[in-house]
């Protein structure tokens, strides 16, 4: 790595230019405090990040750092106490709870650590389910629905529920359904955390393939070494601040900060 | 954008069929105040086929009453009736309820020739003869037709108590020597105008004890919702997530509540008319009560209590629906219940 000139380094870390990489999320001095009775949780203290697209990145930080919340964010899953997320420059302080779940239906799809499936569904209704959100029914969904299952390599399970697959396929079920609605925007907060190495792996390995072909923008929170090396760029949140912004390539993975 | 109402009917479906045992506890509080209401309803159809023989009791009970105002209850006491025509249905029930009461004699002689006993009064009454009737006797009762021409003073000689008790007529024929009574006496306006007010009163009472166990059903439907909104944060979440709208969970929360309003309104319109005929059957004898029913008044009030059944969960679920909809998804995938 000590091959690279320094020229060659800000070369390829130089902000892209608009035409090139259009910015897909731009979050600007994004605050959020919460309220628990008397006492007030600055969880986010002025953020400001630019997400190109098709770019992977991830966030890191230790836990109450305002991971998730800059997550929820910048999904569009809460609202910030003061500044502005733009998401496709769209602000999405402006937009009403309908127009907030057309968005969160047709641009972004969304990974949780535990899953979320619903547990009354099969897998394949799981998926379809958003589908029918965005007014996809029937047969068309159905197809849909399998041919995302297979990409995932979960279509021998289609109609089992969750309950009955091991964590790893809730989670490949999990990345079919954020898939349904073909998202520009892929939000994944510790896909990896309740699986073990081999299964994160192949997450890890599926979302970066599914990245390439799709050309879609993956954000994801994680402390996963393999998830942080596969990324395009890693933030480190501390106390509701972004300190740190690198390439992997930069950061030296046998410092104590990892284990 | 259209909303996916078959969508949201499958997953209520599911829902239901998952969470079986609480949506049967939350359909049991519709169950019991349609069920209520239904008894009532239907009581008054059952009550107006039976008001025949609620008259018939009514008369019996007067004339038993105006008898033990004169001469005490009956029991251990001798009674003498003097039949001067065929007795009257009402007439029959004082005689076998005298006999039900254990009076310890209850004689009968016909005034005149040719007139025998009803059936109902075989084994309830002895025959005797017309001479040696009222002896021993605490009253003289006169059944069948109006006064007749009889010696009273030769007839009452050997009774216990010179009583006569004539069971029609509004007023007593006074007779020399001898007390009379109507047993027949209607009660005065003033009694039937406290009757009148008295019936309002309890149909009142009834109308308000309706209204408030519908309220109590109200208040337990909405309970069980907001139960079932809590308990599925994270299902709500994760739709809404995936881009569900809002009116889409507010619907899927007021379908859950109406499929439960009607299953639970048919039910409680069934064991409710159950309750009330098996009441009413006691009370009156099953064959009177299930004669008395009308198909059509009972399926329209079995419609009435489908229409309130539906309409009152409809409105139970308003609260929770408006809370489970209004929740921002970070917030309700952050609780974890």
């Amino acid at each position: 790595m000590t091959d690279f000139t320094r020229e060659q380094l800000n070369g390829l870390f130089a902000e892209p230019s608009e035409a090139e990489r259009p910015c897909v999320i731009r979050a600007v001095d994004v605050r959020k405090t919460y309220r628990m009775g008397n006492l007030e949780v600055h969880a986010l203290q002025g953020a400001t990040l630019d997400v190109s697209r098709g770019e992977y990145l991830s966030i890191m930080g230790p836990s109450g750092s305002g991971k998730t919340t800059l997550f929820n964010l910048i999904g569009g899953l809460d609202k910030p106490t003061a500044g502005k997320v733009y998401i496709d420059q769209v602000d999405i302080a402006q937009l009403d709870h309908n127009e907030l779940a057309w968005l969160r239906c047709r641009k972004v799809g969304y990974i949780f650590q535990t899953y979320h499936l619903i547990q009354v569904m099969t897998c394949l209704e799981n998926v379809t389910l958003s589908m029918s959100f965005a007014g996809l029914e029937g047969d068309e969904a159905r197809d849909r629905g399998l041919h995302l299952l297979e990409l995932v390599g979960l279509a021998d399970r289609a109609l089992h529920k969750p309950a009955e697959l091991s964590g790893g396929q809730q989670q490949r079920c999990a990345v079919a359904r954020a898939l349904a609605n073909g998202p520009e925007i892929v939000l994944a907060d510790e896909p990896t955390a309740n699986l073990d190495t081999k299964t994160g792996a192949e997450i890890i390995e599926l979302l970066d393939r599914l990245r390439r072909e799709m050309g879609i923008t993956v954000i994801s929170a994680t402390h996963d070494l393999k998830m942080l090396q596969t990324s395009d760029r890693v933030l480190w949140i501390e106390d509701g601040r972004i300190v740190k912004s690198a390439h992997p390539s930069e950061i030296d993975f046998g410092s104590e900060e990892f284990h | 954008m259209t909303l996916p109402a078959s969508v949201a009917f499958e997953v209520v479906m599911q829902g239901i069929r998952i969470r079986l045992g609480r949506s049967i506890v939350t359909m049991m509080g519709i169950v019991l105040g349609i069920a209520f209401l239904m008894a009532v309803l239907s009581g008054e159809v059952i009550r107006k086929g039976v008001a025949e023989e609620e008259q018939l009791r009514a008369t019996v009970r007067r004339m038993a009453n105006f008898l033990a105002a004169e001469v005490g209850p009956p029991e251990g006491r001798r009674f003498a009736v003097l039949m001067t025509g065929t007795p009257s249905m009402a007439e029959v029930r004082l005689l076998r309820q005298l006999q039900e009461k254990r009076a310890e004699a209850v004689r009968l002689a016909s005034a005149t020739a040719g007139i025998s006993e009803p059936e109902e009064l075989r084994g309830v009454v002895q025959r005797v003869s017309t001479n040696d009737l009222a002896d021993g006797a605490h009253a003289l009762l006169v059944v069948g037709g109006e006064r007749p021409a009889v010696d009273w003073s030769a007839m009452l000689e050997r009774a216990r108590n010179k009583v006569v008790a004539f069971s029609r007529g509004e007023k007593p024929d006074p007779i020399y020597g001898v007390t009379t009574v109507a047993l027949g006496k209607q009660p005065g306006r003033r009694e039937q105008e406290k009757l009148a007010r008295d019936l309002h009163k309890r149909a009142f009472r009834r109308g308000w004890i309706v209204v408030i166990s519908l309220i109590a059903t109200v208040i337990c439907i909405s309970n069980a919702m907001l139960m079932s909104v809590t308990e599925r944060f994270r299902e709500i979440g994760t739709m809404k997530c995936l881009g569900a709208l809002s009116a889409f969970i507010r619907q899927m929360f007021l379908i859950e509540s109406t499929l439960m309003g009607i299953a639970g309104s048919l039910l409680g319109a069934l064991m409710g008319l159950a309750f009330a005929l098996v009441a009413y059957g006691i009370t009156y004898g099953f064959g009177l009560v299930f004669g008395s029913l009308e198909a059509g008044s009972i399926l329209l009030y079995a419609a009435i209590c489908l229409a309130v059944g539906v309409v009152l969960s409809a409105v139970a679920a308003l609260y929770p629906a408006r809370i489970a909809s209004r929740m921002l998804p970070a917030h309700a995938l952050r609780t974890n219940v």
